[in-house]
């Protein structure tokens, strides 16, 4: 069997929610009818290093939850740093949309380290299509990160093949903040333009 | 039938609960506690041990009783409570599920491979390879047990662990246990004991024979030219990047059933053994004289990926891009984590500090730096005292050993009632809330006890003065200057002593009260204040700042600001 399966990359720093972000997407797919696993590293994002979350969805078997280097269809970067650093793992025709946020780590804290320059050049070069997504813009008063992640909820909404209903019932479920991030982000990716915008084309399951 | 996404853990607890699990046992740790939690949720009766043997012997008596058990062990936690497996074995227990996870990447335990500690106990051991597997197989090891009379093991690895799938659920089974099971005591007299070997022994050949037909094993027939033998998750990845080649996928991976993988290997032309970390299945196959290939074809030990497998078979196919180089982010201490506080003194006092592992052991790193070693949970205060007895008067009165509360019930008392026969100097680390809940989890340790009914806390006090110990003083760490003058004085008394630093864990103690502000007119960038690595704190150029949301108000920060320029704003 050679299903198309959707590969999905979560990338941020560990609190803001890059974990459940992915499992909401996953259980989304689940109510949807279709079939989806995931992979996390926890044990260091508990503690502030590096999150990532692997979500793969598809109509029929999935047969293992981890996707190869270069193989992801999509990348949600909640972090431009953890992006760079996971953005190998995307297809070169595939999409990132990445917030336009550092968080410097320890190092960067202490002035020992200077975060990399121009990393949304260096994520263009990497991948054919990079969405900075304008956190500020879309959230003038500070929020919690739940709604900061249900944003990225909102971009993998209009990508995936997934009924709006089954996003809000998941996304209802986890809380209101979620909900309004969902909303926000799909408002947000909905006015991106068509070449953007169009649907990702998966690989083999 | 729901289906539910579910991590293996949750899908572990959900299959206890499905197949009448009496009680969940488990020593808390990263997975076990997991996976305890879940069974919590899933209303199951839980208990939390001080030490995975400890785990284990509690739920042997429950077996004893004629209950169905489940155990949740912490990586790394079996090998040090073999015995306990190896005598539960030889009483024969049953209805006795032992979950473990192994790490193979070392991600957060030693890459030790548990099932050679269950082939020493002479215990079968079954390895799910999805969360859907995972929540089936405790069922079947819970049969398997009723049916051999022996603990059966349940193995995951981090990843499976970590990972999340569909998995369908049925109605509970609601037995009650089956009662008290008499047997003839096999553990006194050495005839008796050479008679339970025999019978394990026995048990494991029986098991060898059951291993042919089990549906638990599963040959799939495709391509001749390859054939693979895998287990556990590595199946799924196989399937993915070999899908013509045969797999013979196994589930019950103790006693290798050598047999079926004979057979299996005369249907292929050449014959691959895939696992992680060690090879326990090609060194098993080798010994009964069946030809194979496995991890020199990988190359390596410890975990396997999907780059590695691709490399290994499709040597043409090509190269994964290569990841940028980025600089780390490695985990740190929580804002607000009495651990920095209590390490800073001890970096301060200029002392060789041997900590515990878990949270602690993160005071290792820059810009603390201020953790010499970290051997393993509860090791502390006996590698310390192995340290000051041969550096002698090198050392005297500049080594502190810091053992965390839970620790200490789990494995380091005796070793804490030993030392205390000489002068020296331990902190035990007491991070639990008021109330008695612990650190690092949902699930708790022993000196907590908020879990036992009617759970009593552990007096530390009281424990470390009943053990020998001559001087007992409490410390709050976030209070520098008097935890600095504390350990001053204990560390020059010509008596051993235990100071016990008692702040609640940041993760746990919620209710703010206030944050750290940083006037800049006062701040000269000494960087005295980063130097602690809290991450609420940092330096944007031109002054130093408090990342408000962040900043948990533990007022270290203020205590080492020599210009005062760090006030402390209250929150209400
Ligand atoms: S008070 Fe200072 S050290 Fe404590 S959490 Fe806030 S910034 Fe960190
Ligand atoms: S210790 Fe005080 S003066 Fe020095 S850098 Fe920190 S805030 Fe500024």
């Amino acid at each position: 069997m050679s299903e198309r399966a959707y590969g999905i990359l979560l990338a941020g720093v560990g609190g803001q929610e890059a974990e459940l972000a992915g499992e909401l997407i996953a259980r989304a797919a689940i109510e949807a009818g279709l079939e989806a696993t995931l992979s996390t590293e926890r044990p260091p994002s508990r503690h502030g290093g590096s999150a990532v979350c692997r979500v793969r969805i598809a109509r029929g078997e999935i047969r293992t939850p981890f996707i190869s280097p270069g193989e992801a269809d999509l990348l949600l970067g909640l972090e431009g740093l953890e992006s760079l650093r996971r953005i190998h793992e995307v297809r070169a025709d595939g999409l990132a949309v990445v917030a336009d946020r550092i968080v410097p780590t320890p190092r960067m804290r202490a002035g020992l380290e200077e975060p990399p320059a121009d990393i949304p050049g260096r994520l263009r070069q990497a991948v054919a299509r990079v969405v900075l997504l304008p956190l500020e813009a879309i959230f003038p008063v500070p929020r919690e990160p739940a709604a900061l992640a249900g944003a990225f909820l909102g971009v993998a909404a209009c990508l995936l093949p997934i009924p709006a209903a089954a996003w809000d019932a998941t996304a209802a479920r986890e809380g209101i903040a979620w909900l309004e991030g969902l909303a926000l982000g799909r408002r947000f990716f909905e006015a991106q333009p068509e070449d953007v915008r169009c649907p990702l084309a998966p690989r083999a399951a | 039938m729901q289906r539910k996404l579910r991590y293996g853990t949750a899908a572990i607890a959900q299959g206890a609960v499905e197949s009448g699990v009496h009680l969940a046992v488990a020593c808390p740790g990263e997975v076990a506690s997991a996976v305890l939690a879940a069974a919590e949720r899933g209303g199951l009766c839980c208990a939390s041990a001080p030490s995975e043997k400890a785990a284990l012997e509690m739920a042997l008596g429950a077996s004893i009783g004629g209950a169905r058990v489940l155990v949740a062990v912490r990586s790394g936690g079996l090998e040090s409570s073999a015995g306990a497996l190896a005598a539960a074995a030889a009483a024969g227990a049953t209805g006795l599920a032992v979950v473990l996870c192994d790490d193979p990447a070392a991600r957060h335990a030693p890459a030790l491979d548990s099932r050679a500690a269950a082939r020493a106990a002479m215990v079968p051991v079954l390895e799910p390879a999805d969360p859907h597997e995972c929540r089936v197989m405790v069922g079947s090891a819970l049969e398997l047990s009723e049916r051999f009379e022996t603990p059966v093991v349940v193995r995951l690895t981090a990843r499976l662990a970590d990972s999340a799938g569909p998995v369908d659920s049925e109605p509970a089974v609601h037995t009650p246990p089956r009662g008290w099971r008499w047997r003839p005591p096999g553990e006194v007299p050495a005839g008796q004991r050479r008679a339970a070997r025999a019978a394990a022994q026995e048990r494991l050949a029986q098991l060898a024979g059951f291993a042919w037909d089990t549906p638990l094993n599963r040959m799939e027939l495709r391509s001749p030219d390859i054939g693979v033998v895998t287990s556990g998750l590595l199946y799924g990845m196989v399937r993915e990047a070999l899908p013509e080649a045969s797999v013979l996928k196994l589930g019950l991976v103790h006693p290798v059933p050598t047999g079926l993988v004979r057979a299996f290997g005369e249907r292929v032309r050449r014959l691959f053994v895939i696992e992680e970390p060690e090879p326990f299945l090609e060194q098993e196959l080798r010994a009964a004289a069946i030809a194979c290939e496995g991890r020199d074809r990988l190359t390596r030990a410890g975990e396997v990926t999907p780059a590695m497998l691709r490399r290994a078979f499709h040597p043409s196919a090509p190269r994964h891009r290569q990841a940028a180089a980025v600089p780390e982010r490695p985990p740190e201490l929580c804002p607000g984590c009495p651990h920095r506080a209590t390490f800073s003194a001890l970096k301060r006092l200029h002392v060789t500090a041997t900590s515990d592992q878990g949270c602690a052991a993160l005071a290792a790193l820059p810009p603390l730096s201020a953790v010499d070693r970290s051997p393993a949970l509860g090791a502390s205060v006996a590698v310390a005292w192995g340290l000051e007895t041969v550096l002698g008067d090198r050392i005297a009165g500049r080594s502190v050993a810091v053992v965390g509360e839970g620790a200490l019930l789990h494995s380091a008392a005796g070793a804490l009632a030993h030392a205390a026969q000489r002068p020296g100097t331990v902190v035990v680390a007491d991070n639990r809330l008021p109330g008695g809940e612990g650190s690092g989890g949902e699930w708790q340790g022993p000196g907590g006890g908020v879990h036992a009914p009617g759970g009593r806390r552990v007096d530390l006090r009281s424990l470390a003065l009943s053990l020998g110990v001559p001087r007992v003083r409490e410390v709050d760490p976030l209070d520098l200057q008097g935890t600095i003058e504390a350990l001053r004085a204990e560390l020059a008394a010509p008596q051993f002593s235990v100071v016990i630093a008692r702040s609640p864990c940041a993760r746990l103690w919620t209710d703010r009260r206030a944050r750290a502000r940083v006037e800049p007119s006062r701040c000269n960038r000494c960087g005295a204040c980063l130097r602690l690595g809290c991450p609420a704190l940092s330096d944007t150029g031109e002054t130093m700042a408090v990342d408000a949301g962040s900043c948990v108000g533990c007022g270290l920060c203020g205590q080492v600001c020599r210009p005062g320029a760090i006030e402390r704003e209250e929150l209400r």
